[in-house]
């Protein structure tokens, strides 16, 4: 029945590596601390906000989906999607990290003023 | 096999794939954003083994519909068909080649069907859900695997009983 279970486990292996692989570049062009909060709804930028001070944007979704800025965090709450996904994700931090609530089509980033590192220096 | 027993056939594993998408939604989230384990899978792996890709492509579409229509939103049936597609594609042609058992397919087909999903969700949203992407490789793998490693065992015993069944 595992006849070619070599092959599977190369097959994972390799998949794992790519996955770790982009994870580091990921990681690689977040490490800085971000400077705006970038929220875009279907795709379409709907507010670009400040990371510093606080404030809370109230986006017109089905129901409601609030982006509350804070102490340079950002969180989601009072969302209406069913899953709450978005909620539990928690605050986000560093440029290039992001809240995604899929139901609602809402996009969070942090992205930073400065230029971005890149791999060759 | 005849005809009608094959569309027979096709239609209970379509409704264990409904089944088990709803059973599926039960389950508590991890709370990663398209992350999930892909239960109804089995099902279309057992169709794509016993017959052939047609057949796991009725099985799975007829699953989305039916998900679609019961419980879904229209932007989560652009998600389910985008991973279902390149879900199947990915493993169709894997299984054709014949370097991979049901475990190694099955684990194409889930990072296949997270990959698809993310490229609906890239289409949908813009770049800023690119920073998911290793995690949902990460778990499509596994619980593809896990998925897999039980849709091995189903086969096995399917295609004695299908084969002696005639």
């Amino acid at each position: 029945m595992f006849k070619h279970l070599k092959n599977d486990l190369i097959l994972l292996a390799a998949i794992i590596a790519i996955a770790l692989g982009l994870f580091w570049v990921e990681k690689s062009r977040t490490f800085q601390d971000g400077t705006t909060v970038v929220i875009t709804l279907s795709g379409e930028t709907y507010a670009e906000v400040s990371l510093s001070g606080s404030k809370k944007v109230e986006i017109p979704v089905e129901g409601l989906l609030t982006v509350v800025i804070d102490g340079g965090e950002v969180y989601v709450t009072d969302s209406t999607c069913p899953d709450g996904l978005c909620e539990r994700s928690g605050a986000i931090s560093k440029s290039g990290e992001s809240i995604v609530c899929l139901p609602n089509g809402v996009v969070v980033k942090i992205t930073s003023d400065e230029p971005e590192y890149d791999f060759i220096n | 096999m005849s005809k009608s027993k094959k569309i027979a056939l096709c239609g209970v594993l379509a409704g264990l794939a409904f089944a088990l998408s709803y059973i599926e939604m039960l389950l508590p989230s991890i709370g990663i954003v398209g992350a999930k384990l892909g239960l109804a899978n089995l099902a279309v792996l057992i169709a794509l083994y016993l017959f052939s890709w047609r057949e796991a492509a009725a099985v799975s579409g007829v699953r989305i519909i039916l998900s679609w229509l019961m419980f879904g939103s229209f932007t989560g049936l652009i998600y389910s068909l985008c991973g279902g597609v390149l879900s199947l594609a990915v493993m169709s042609i894997l299984k054709k080649i014949d370097k991979f058992s049901p475990v190694g397919v099955s684990i194409a087909g889930g990072v296949g069907h997270n990959l698809g999903q993310i490229l609906a969700a890239f289409a949908l949203l813009g770049s800023g859900i690119f920073g998911y992407l290793p995690l949902l490789i990460i778990f499509g793998a596994v619980f593809g695997g896990i998925i897999g490693v039980v849709a091995a065992i189903l086969i096995k015993a399917l295609k004695k009983v299908v084969k002696a069944d005639g």
